[in-house]
């Protein structure tokens, strides 16, 4: 058995003549928090809702928990929170996801022995007996994410989980996504928001018009492009500008950029400024954030479609 | 088996969830208690639990008359009004939100997303649909059973034949209905397109018959006479008209049955024609509305060519509903 929750080799989808899928791949860790980031429209929730059966892949080969992507059988384990998630207004928090566990296909005395702690960890014990109508946004993706639980799946997908909910809401939600993480549940989080992503995520793919652009480890990702900015008081003489610039080294004005990870490259820079009397502000190592790679991965993919 | 119960509760769920069913339940029952306060003494009717007479021999108490008029105006007027027409269309109105709330961005998902075969999920949904009129028509039909046996003496089990006629009817309705709800995501455009074709059943029913009378009725004085030309055109006509109504779901015609499959303690339909006779007065009108109420189609005919092309409305739209993205 391969040790991956989901292995995409290959999946496309178009949509009459528009190509919202244009042959991605993917492999998402078993036990991860993976993170598929991109702008919207990217086609996250095509690829999720590919996945689930949801919508017919136009190609697809890859595996779900071991089983060939599109086999209904696999989904019993499978939990899934849509994007703007509805539920009939008439059902009760608590009639929701006991729906949502009898047809998934769990017994009513599991559904009932579950109940009560998913509604304490979604925080919504108060409000199980009332009617969805009188939810907030907030409340209505409790309720979807109990009863994404409610199978306790091996892997549940949250597409935009944390959208339209309070800064409350969501610290709570990436706090749900730590216990699912805990519990050793693969979490498959869709966000076109960085920071979402960035706090909860062990491994993040960017999606941009169809296409994966970059698939890391969180660590990795962040780890490439690290650099350290000299900052003097005054522009750099020109002289020393000359000299630095002819070992590659960046300066523009008063900043001397230089994209190194290892900083005993930086000491002889540093030398060389105060050997011409240069005052020194500022010495800062930068690593780039995931929206810089964001960013860079995008303009990239909109430069190649241009 | 659990799955099915789920979905089928969900949808009992949505029903009673709206005010409509309520209303419509209401009415179903002010209705059936109208028909309740109906009854005979020995003097003859009674109307409004006994609070004003009519005196008729023919209707005392007890007499084969008052049975007769008792059980006609079940089999013709309550089916007829009630049943068969208010019941539909506010079954139509209250169901046609089924499918296309189902199928909103956000709303499928949840339940797409389950190990559920799409043709199940339908088929369930479907028959979820059809518990709104189950249960109006059952609840009618008990206080009706109660009428009789209270106001004419006899437990008249016929009477429950209104739950699987009414059901069939109503069956044909919604097929249409879910189908253009799939195709359209619409609940408006669903019930009206419904409406329509069931105004066009009616249309070619009333065509069909029309034109069999006119080409058959020979020895009909009034009719004018044709050179066999003519005739001729007019047999293609109606041949085609026929056509029409064989794959036409059969409205009116199922919903007539339960003129016949409703009978009286003899084991004999209530007939107006025989009402008429009864009263002495005209006989020969009397032979001439039996004879008109005298169906021309045998039941399987009707039901199983109207089924017939539900299946295939079903499979369409269970196709569609199976095939798309959502
Ligand atoms: N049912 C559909 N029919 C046609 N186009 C669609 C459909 N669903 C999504 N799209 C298009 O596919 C692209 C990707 O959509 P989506 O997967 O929802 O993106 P994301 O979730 O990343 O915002 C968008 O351009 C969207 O307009
Ligand atoms: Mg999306």
């Amino acid at each position: 058995m391969s040790d991956a929750a989901v292995e995409i080799e290959y999946l496309r989808k178009r949509y009459g003549r528009f190509e919202a899928l244009g042959g991605v791949s993917l492999t998402v860790p078993k036990g991860s928090v993976f993170g598929l980031l991109g702008p919207n429209g990217a086609g996250k929730s095509t690829l999720v809702k590919s996945l689930l059966t949801i919508i017919r892949p136009t190609e697809c080969r890859g595996t779900l928990l071991g089983a060939p992507i599109g086999d209904r059988k696999t989904l019993r384990r499978v939990g899934y929170l849509p994007e703007q998630a509805r539920f009939p207004e008439y059902l009760t928090g608590r009639q929701v996801i006991s729906y949502s566990g009898q047809l998934t296909g769990v017994s009513n005395s599991e559904i009932k022995s579950r109940m009560d702690g998913l509604l304490s960890l979604v925080g919504m014990q108060g409000w199980a007996d009332k009617a969805v109508s009188t939810y907030s946004k907030g409340m209505r993706q409790r309720i979807g994410l109990a009863q994404a639980m409610i199978n306790t799946p091996d892997l549940i997908f949250l597409d935009e989980p944390t959208d339209g909910v309070d800064p409350e809401g969501r610290i709570d939600i990436r706090r749900m996504i730590d216990t699912m993480k805990a519990a050793g549940q693969t979490v498959f989080v869709n966000s076109h928001l960085l920071s979402e992503v960035e706090q909860v995520a062990d491994y993040v793919a960017i999606l941009a018009r169809g296409q994966v652009i970059r698939s890391a480890p969180m660590s990795e990702l962040t780890r490439g492009g690290q650099r350290y900015v000299i900052r003097s008081s005054g522009p750099v003489p020109p002289f020393v500008r000359e000299k630095l610039e002819q070992n590659g080294i960046k300066v523009a004005g008063d900043t001397v950029t230089l994209e190194t990870d290892n900083v005993s490259t930086v000491q002889p820079v540093i030398d060389a400024l105060r050997t011409a009397n240069v005052l020194i502000r500022e010495i800062r190592e930068e690593k780039p954030s995931l929206e810089d790679i964001f960013l860079e991965a995008v303009k990239g993919q909109g430069r190649e479609a241009a | 088996m659990n799955v099915f119960l789920a979905i089928l509760g969900e949808s009992l769920r949505l029903l009673r969830a709206r005010w409509l069913f309520w209303v419509t339940l209401c009415i179903s029952a002010l209705v059936a208690l109208i028909y309740l306060s109906v009854g005979f003494d020995e003097q003859g009717v009674t109307f409004a639990f006994g609070a004003s007479h009519i005196k008729s021999e023919l209707l005392v108490k007890g007499s084969p008359g008052a049975e007769l008029l008792y059980t006609m105006i079940f089999s013709k007027y309550l089916v007829g009004i009630w049943l068969t027409l208010a019941t539909l269309i506010l079954g139509l109105i209250s169901c046609g939100p089924i499918f296309p709330e189902f199928m909103l961005e956000g709303s499928a998902g949840v339940t797409l997303s389950k190990p559920i075969s799409r043709w199940a999920l339908f088929i369930y949904k479907f028959v979820g649909g059809l518990l709104f009129v189950a249960i109006q028509t059952l609840l009618f039909t008990v206080i009706i059973f109660i009428a009789i046996r209270w106001r004419i003496g006899i437990w008249n089990y016929s009477v429950f034949w209104s739950i699987p006629i009414v059901l069939t009817v109503f069956s044909y309705l919604f097929s249409v209905q879910v189908l253009i709800g799939v195709l359209t995501r619409s609940v408006m455009v669903s019930i009206l397109v419904t409406i329509l074709l069931w105004f066009m059943s009616w249309i070619v029913t009333l065509s069909e018959d029309t034109m069999y009378h006119f080409v058959h009725d020979k020895d009909n004085g009034s009719q004018l006479a044709m050179d066999p030309s003519q005739e001729n055109q007019w047999q293609k006509w109606y041949q085609m008209v026929k056509f029409m109504h064989m794959i036409t779901p059969k409205v009116s015609q199922t919903s007539a049955l339960l003129n016949q499959k409703v009978v009286m303690s003899n084991g004999r339909n209530s007939s107006l024609g025989d009402y008429i006779k009864m009263n002495g007065k005209n006989s020969e009108l009397g032979d001439a509305i039996k004879e008109a109420e005298v169906p021309r189609f045998s039941m399987e005919y009707i039901i199983g060519t109207s089924l017939g092309i539900e299946l295939l409305i079903l499979a369409f739209a269970g196709w569609k509903f199976s095939r798309r993205d959502f």
